[in-house]
């Protein structure tokens, strides 16, 4: 992640004013990490509100990219129906049954997988995370060029 | 911007060289606040330069996504004659602007400019704000 001391993302890049709906149900959507830190929530923005279809939105953690080969759980947000366009939906992160912080290295991915339910909706991820102080020299996440 | 504790988007993502233009004159972009936070200044990011037609860049606060129904002014900035590539221009509202999760900053760019590409640019500094007392956040079940 680019911003160490950084938290949330605050405000997204931009985009043009027709392109900003973001995802309809029924998709996967992956976000890199490039910055070993510690995940304490994650949700949806939503951008078109659910009719009366709630929703799932199921978060793993991808070790290896574009393979579920040892992923985990991180969470299960519930999207309420009728859930109105500007709010976010989000829960804190889960290892088994303990509401604790999942430690994200860096080259994980974190996977977001609506579920065909929602309606009309349209979502972004969104994340809540802190960068762990950790150097490049001694992580086996990083290696350093000749 | 992206992070809290963080103050502007220092380096965005990466793109392909070819699609690193950004957008041209006579363009709407939105940008989502994914958090609260407090907004300084704005402007934007000049890719390609402008002619010798200057240009108008006006920012809006929307407080509901697509919609401009109690949308509110931030600034109105004037991008000058023959502004080269690479620099940005900027403007500070009268006063911090006061931004709320789920709203959108509106940069509309008037058809001025020539053959100006742009990108949106922003200063803000998050607010230390709880999700769970925060009306723009829903917890899940």
């Amino acid at each position: 992640m680019a911003y160490t001391d950084s938290k949330v993302q605050c405000i997204r890049e931009g985009e043009e004013d027709a392109a900003t709906l973001g995802f309809a149900k029924n998709k996967t959507v992956v976000l890199e990490v490039m910055h070993p830190c510690d995940l304490y929530a994650v949700g949806a923005l939503i951008r078109v509100a659910l009719d009366t279809d709630a929703a799932v939105l199921t978060v793993t953690r991808n070790i290896l990219p574009r393979s579920a080969v040892g992923a985990t759980a991180v969470a299960i947000v519930t999207i309420p129906t009728l859930t109105p366009a500007g709010k976010i939906v989000y829960k804190k992160c889960h290892i088994l049954t303990v509401e604790a912080p999942v430690k994200l290295n860096a080259g994980d991915e974190l996977k977001f997988v609506f579920a065909d339910n929602g309606g009309g909706v349209y979502w972004k991820p969104w994340f809540e995370a802190y960068p762990r102080p950790e150097t490049m020299d001694n992580n086996s996440d990083f290696i350093k060029s000749a | 911007m992206a992070y809290t504790d963080s103050k502007v988007l220092a380096i965005r993502e990466g793109e392909e060289d070819a699609a690193t233009l950004g957008f041209v004159r006579n363009k709407t972009v939105v940008c989502e606040v994914m958090h609260p936070c407090d907004l300084y200044a704005v402007g934007a990011l000049v890719r390609v330069a402008l002619t010798s037609e200057a240009a108008t860049l006006v920012v809006t606060r929307r407080v509901t996504p697509y919609s401009d129904t109690d949308a509110t002014a931030v600034a109105s900035l004037t991008i000058p004659t023959l502004t080269v590539a690479g620099k940005i221009v900027w403007k500070a509202p009268t006063a911090p602007v006061k931004l709320n999760a789920g709203d959108e900053l509106k940069f509309v760019w008037a058809n001025t400019g020539g053959a100006v590409y742009w990108k949106p640019w922003f200063e803000a500094y998050p607010r230390p704000e709880t999700k769970d007392n925060n009306s723009d956040f829903i917890k899940s079940a």
